[in-house]
């Protein structure tokens, strides 16, 4: 095996946007054949369904925030299936893969991953040992409408946790919730010296500013030249 | 599911995760470059196009702001400089305003991102960081040397 020699490739809160159409391959990792890690972080996938993902030599597959991602996997069992096939059913394309970790967070109502697709994913890889990481309080708030299937299992959490998940809302801390692209956006509305500002404010906002895209400074932001 | 009415307008329905369904014009419903995608790329075919990210409470906001902007044009522009205003304060807690800004964000309408964004920015504007911590109920985890030091590490900022 090839392991020594491949790379990280950890990609964070990235837009891949594949612009195909139905039944094209695209495969946006093929460059990457030593690909050993593959960290999808937030990422955007424009036109996923026929997102491919190779690497004979895949030990790691982590996908987090999949609220993007699963944008149509609950409740469009068509495109997910789709999804799925090209994803899991290509010539074995994970056949050393170890490890998918699928991180879900409790804020995020597309996070609710179908069982089905979870022993989808299994049975396409038969060496892999799934690391589901469902915060305690997960909250499987919204299901997929069609169960024929198996999907839809957490049928009888549904009710209890929009309760709880209410009950939370109202002492959430909102803002550190968004994610910092959102963050970014809205420090890149404000005047720069003010963005900075926000430093102070907690942990998580303290390099924020420092990713804004735009900076925006005016005179009335600094002491008037009088004052040198 | 694709209905067309009588003057001809294709009609998309939008379902939101609770669950309930709107059906809108393709020419609103296209405000959102991620739904126009899933158009092009026949999604809405068969079925609705569920928005597993969206509460209906939120969708339906958004497709008030994609139906006011779909239907104006250029001419009307303080017009609807005016209705941005409006509209953003109807919202005004910052409880909705986070939510509106995560669903445009997904659905990606530039316009909407944009107005939220600059509505938040402003509401930030002029306040302490106690104040805005008490706002967002942020919780403040620097010790007191931490935050001196990233008050140190910027200074200029905050003289």
């Amino acid at each position: 095996m090839n392991a020594v020699c491949g790379c990280p490739l950890n990609l964070h809160e990235c837009k891949l946007r594949l612009w195909h159409t139905w039944g094209e391959c695209f495969d946006p990792f093929a460059k990457f054949p030593n690909l050993i890690n593959l960290t999808l972080d937030y990422c955007k996938f424009g036109r996923f369904k026929t997102l491919k993902i190779s690497g004979a030599e895949m030990l790691n597959l982590i996908i987090k925030g999949m609220n993007y991602w699963s944008t149509l996997l609950p409740q469009d069992s068509k495109i997910m299936d789709m999804a799925l096939h090209k994803i899991l059913h290509r010539p074995s394309p994970f056949r050393s893969l170890k490890t998918l970790e699928v991180k879900l967070y409790p804020d995020d109502v597309a996070n609710t991953i179908p069982v089905g697709v979870v022993d989808d994913l299994l049975s396409g890889s038969p060496y892999a040992e799934f690391v589901c990481q469902v915060p305690q309080d997960k909250v499987f708030d919204k299901l997929p409408q069609r169960d024929s299937n198996g999907y839809g299992r957490y049928g009888e959490q549904q009710k209890e946790g929009q309760d709880c998940r209410r009950r939370r809302r109202r002492r959430r801390d909102r803002l550190s919730d968004l994610p910092d692209t959102i963050l970014q956006h809205i420090l890149s509305s404000l005047d720069t010296k003010l963005a900075v500002q926000t430093s102070i404010l907690s942990q998580k906002l303290r390099h924020v500013w420092a990713c804004v895209p735009d900076l925006n400074f005016t005179s009335e932001s600094f002491t008037p030249l009088i004052h040198f | 599911m694709s209905i067309t009415t009588e003057n001809n307008e294709k009609m998309i329905t939008l379902m939101s995760s609770d669950g309930e369904e709107f059906v809108v014009e393709e020419a609103v419903a296209a405000q959102s470059q991620t739904i126009k995608h899933l158009i092009e790329d026949g999604c809405s075919t068969e079925g609705s196009i569920p928005l597993p990210n969206v509460t209906g409470r939120v969708l339906s906001e958004v497709i008030q702001y994609c139906k006011k902007h779909s239907s104006s044009d250029d001419k009307e522009e303080k017009e609807l400089e005016a209705w941005d205003a409006e509209f953003v304060k109807a919202a005004d807690d910052h409880v909705a305003l986070t939510d509106l800004m995560m669903a445009a964000n997904f659905l990606d309408i530039k316009g909407l991102l944009d107005l939220v964004a600059q509505t938040l920015a402003n509401m930030i504007t002029g306040k302490s960081p106690e104040e805005v911590r008490r706002m967002w109920n942020i919780k403040n985890d620097f010790t007191p040397e931490e935050a001196e030091k990233v008050r140190k590490e910027n200074q200029w900022a905050f003289e």
